[in-house]
């Protein structure tokens, strides 16, 4: 009985770890997937260092020009974090479906008085604000009901 | 079902062999389908092993003593609760269980592992099949739990009665699998650098994993000196003994490598010095391995000489000589992305903690080894505690310090003014505790520092919390609660780090309070008569012995009175077991917060009397109580906070220019 639940077993694991090979459609690139996740990650380590800093500094740990000049390094690695992320994205295909799309709808928005997409995060932001309240791009003014 | 284990092992090393090799391979001709076909591999021997596994278990179940390792670690007399003890109760079955554990946490690993090392993964995979490959081979050609008895006998030889203990049911398990999960943050350092990575990118998950593994060693090593003390019956939690400090050495890298480990992740900094303490810290844990598994030196923790020793010596060697080389190899790409910006600064605190415990590992490896390395001259030495008391006691001292100001330190670099201001609180409330000690007749010079230290670190912690709780109080209106929990919540590795180091102030505090005010009598006491240890009068009362089939229970009952007044009834235990020719003792211990009343018995003589071992041990209740704090913490400093997305990344909100808190609040 053993052997023949061991034999059974074996055969399971070799039919499992041969089945990529029969496979007709296979997941190509396991080495080179998660680009994007990692430009995400290292802005995400980048935001956890500013929150940090602004913890400290709100502890009383760190002295204000100390707190100017390390904020204002953070905020120029993120924002050339965010540069390549979006530059990455760019190159997507699905990144200028998104983008038709999201002409179209700001299109929509601007007949209805609302401002347009940001053109760099692509960000709705609402009627009135003349920057984007996500990344800080300038946006155009928006157009009026006719 | 020993039968189905066995089959079982061989399908797990051909598993774990084929995903190493897979894995490498096909990283390396770019070959996808080898490497998903490698993965699924890693994934099913933890299938083949958990079925060995239980294999196992069913044969102690089912006394099947035909098995040579059941019918060497059991009995019939045995209760089956001990079962999960038993399995591990000798060195087959211990390195069954080493590897069903490794190769649970490498499929965990490969599993959750981030996008970061996606690259470098199939190297990663290879580092931990080769480790897994190493315990199946030995299992399989050396100690394979499933041998079989030419005959079977009518009852086994019974399990180990030291072991027949509480603490025995996580204290080993958790302290094997704190050694094997070093080799997680090894294999992603590793595998990083043998696929070129010789940034940032393994950090992440060598942070977590060197957490788990740090955590479970911690855990291991604290349930083991609970263990030591209610079941040794020498009254002390700590031996200095050669098979704790393999345990301990590991432990003690790790630590340095989970802070220095911060620091690469939130500066870039000390690249290198974190793949040396990984590689010290997976040497060193295979160095406890080793030890514990048939290395020269005997201990109530090892397994006895063995030609595995000599195995495990040659793989210790595989073990510290190719990560060298590896590291040499990458060496000059290594280099940081920041350099240290002051000495005033947490890296810089973080750098001499790491140092300083290495000096602690270091020293605990030469009072270990070098009885060893005299043995040649024909001489035999032993290096006790006093050794390592007067060694180590000062850096640990040291290193206590460090806990209390590194983390009211910035990063990068912090002025005279700010660390002036940080201190200040903490170091007098330190200062408080120590001269108020003096003032109620204290003179130790170390349990005042230590003292004073210990109020110093707590003191600062419960500051930071404070200020970081009223800071978002102002800011958001809420609740002093909610507002500290939001605190924590919101960087969970700084406040779950603050809550380990409690953990740590309370360890040593018991270590502090047993080892330098402890009492101990040992006496002689015929029923009736009395004896005054301390504030306490303990009168004998009677023993009473027991036929518990494998062996006999004396009970020796004794009235605790403080004041005149009866405080309890302690009942100590002491076991005689004929098949092991020996005695199992269980003291009675009454356990304050204040201190702990320690009786335990020596010796039971034909007249009735008993030979006691009274103890009044101060503050070592904080010790135990440490565990569960220490698990907290790291358990905080675990959980995952909200986890960025590819198409964007949350940003910290607002970063005020002027944060809306009242400096230095």
């Amino acid at each position: 009985m053993a052997l023949i639940i061991g034999t059974l077993l074996a055969l399971f694991c070799i039919a499992i770890v041969a089945y990529p090979f029969f496979k007709t459609r296979l997941v190509a690139g396991l080495g080179d997937d998660g680009q994007s996740g990692e430009q995400a990650v290292q802005l995400g380590d980048i935001y956890d260092r500013i929150r940090t800093l602004q913890l400290e500094y709100q502890l009383g740990q760190v002295p204000e020009h100390l707190y100017r000049e390390q904020l204002r390094e953070y905020r120029l690695q993120a924002a050339s974090a965010l540069r390549r992320q979006v530059q990455e994205q760019a190159a997507a295909p699905e990144w200028l479906l998104e983008q038709e799309v999201l002409a179209a709808r700001g299109g929509l928005r601007s007949e209805q008085g609302g401002a347009e997409a940001c053109p760099n995060c692509r960000t709705l932001p609402g009627p009135g604000p003349e920057v984007c309240p996500e990344c800080g791009t300038e946006l155009e003014a928006p157009r009026g009901r006719g | 079902m020993a039968d189905l284990g066995a089959i079982c092992l061989w399908v797990a090393l051909a598993l774990a062999s084929y995903a190493g090799v897979g894995s490498v391979a096909g990283k390396i001709r770019g070959n996808a389908v080898l490497l998903e076909s490698s993965r699924s591999a890693v994934y099913l021997t933890v299938l083949a092993l958990m079925v060995a596994t239980l294999s196992l278990v069913a044969s102690f179940v089912n006394r099947d003593f035909e098995v040579a390792y059941v019918a060497q670690h059991s009995d019939l007399a045995m209760p089956h609760r001990f079962t999960w003890v038993a399995f591990y109760a000798g060195n087959e079955g211990s390195l069954l269980y080493i590897a069903f554990a490794l190769s649970v946490m490498s499929a965990l690993a490969v599993w959750l592992a981030p996008s970061k090392v996606r690259d470098t993964l199939p190297y990663t995979i290879g580092v931990l099949m080769v480790v897994l490959s190493f315990f199946l081979a030995v299992m399989g050609f050396m100690a394979n739990p499933f041998d079989k008895l030419p005959f079977v006998p009518p009852d086994g030889q019974g399990i180990n009665p030291l072991l027949t203990h509480l603490g025995m049911f996580f204290h080993p398990p958790a302290l094997m699998a704190g050694l094997i999960a070093v080799s997680i943050p090894f294999a992603f350092a590793l595998g990083s650098h043998l696929g070129g990575k010789t940034g940032d990118e393994w950090v992440d998950s060598g942070r977590v994993w060197g957490l788990i593994s740090w955590a479970l060693l911690a855990s291991g090593l604290l349930l083991g000196s609970w263990w030591a003390y209610t079941i040794l019956g020498w009254g002390g939690f700590w031996f200095w003994d050669p098979v704790e400090n393999a345990a301990f050495m590991p432990w003690l890298a790790l630590t340095a490598f989970v802070h220095s480990i911060m620091v690469q992740k939130r500066r870039g900094m000390f690249r290198m010095w974190n793949v040396v303490l990984i590689n010290v810290a997976f040497g060193l844990a295979l160095y406890g391995m080793f030890m514990n598994r048939g290395g020269s030196v005997p201990s109530v923790h090892s397994f006895g000489e063995s030609a595995l020793g000599w195995t495990f010596l040659v793989f210790l060697a595989v073990g510290v000589v190719v990560p060298l080389l590896v590291f040499f190899w990458r060496y000059p790409k290594m280099r940081s992305a920041q350099t240290l910006d002051s000495m005033l600064s947490r890296e810089a605190a973080f750098l001499v903690n790491n140092l300083l415990l290495l000096a602690v590992a270091f020293v605990t490896l030469w009072g270990t080894v070098y009885p060893l390395i005299y043995r040649t001259t024909g001489e035999e030495i032993s290096v006790a505690r006093p050794f390592y008391d007067q060694v180590n006691g000062p850096l640990l001292l040291g290193l206590i310090f460090l806990m209390g100001i590194g983390p009211l330190l910035p990063w990068r670099r912090a002025t005279p003014a700010s660390v002036r201001r940080a201190l200040l609180a903490p170091a007098l409330a330190g200062v408080a505790v120590a001269a108020l000690l003096v003032a109620l007749g204290m003179r130790e010079p170390f349990a005042l520092i230590g003292f004073g230290l210990g109020a110093m670190v707590a003191s600062g912690i419960f500051l930071e919390w404070r200020r970081g709780a009223v800071s978002r109080r102002r800011s958001s209106g809420e609740n002093y609660l909610l507002a500290f929990l939001r605190l924590i919540s919101a960087n969970r590795p700084r406040y779950g780090g603050y809550v380990v180091h409690l953990a740590v102030v309370m360890v040593a505090l018991g270590v502090i309070g047993a080892t330098f005010f402890d009492t101990q009598k040992d006496v002689v006491l015929a029923p009736g008569e009395t004896v005054v240890v301390e504030d306490y009068e303990l009168r004998y009362l009677s023993t009473t012995a027991t036929d518990k089939g494998n062996r006999t229970e004396f009970v020796s009952s004794v009235e605790a009175y403080r004041d005149g007044e009866l405080l309890d009834t302690l009942r100590a235990t002491r076991s005689f077991y004929p098949s092991f020719n020996m005695a199992a003792t269980r003291a009675a211990i009454r356990s304050t917060p204040v201190e702990d009343l320690y009786v335990v018995p020596s010796e039971n003589l034909a007249n009735g009397s008993v030979g006691l071992r009274i103890l009044v041990n101060p503050l070592i209740w904080w010790m135990w109580v440490a565990g569960p704090v220490l698990v907290l913490g790291t358990l905080i400093s675990l959980w995952p906070q909200a986890a960025p997305s590819p198409a964007g990344v949350r940003s910290p909100g607002l970063v005020p220019d002027r944060p809306t808190t009242v400096r230095g609040a």
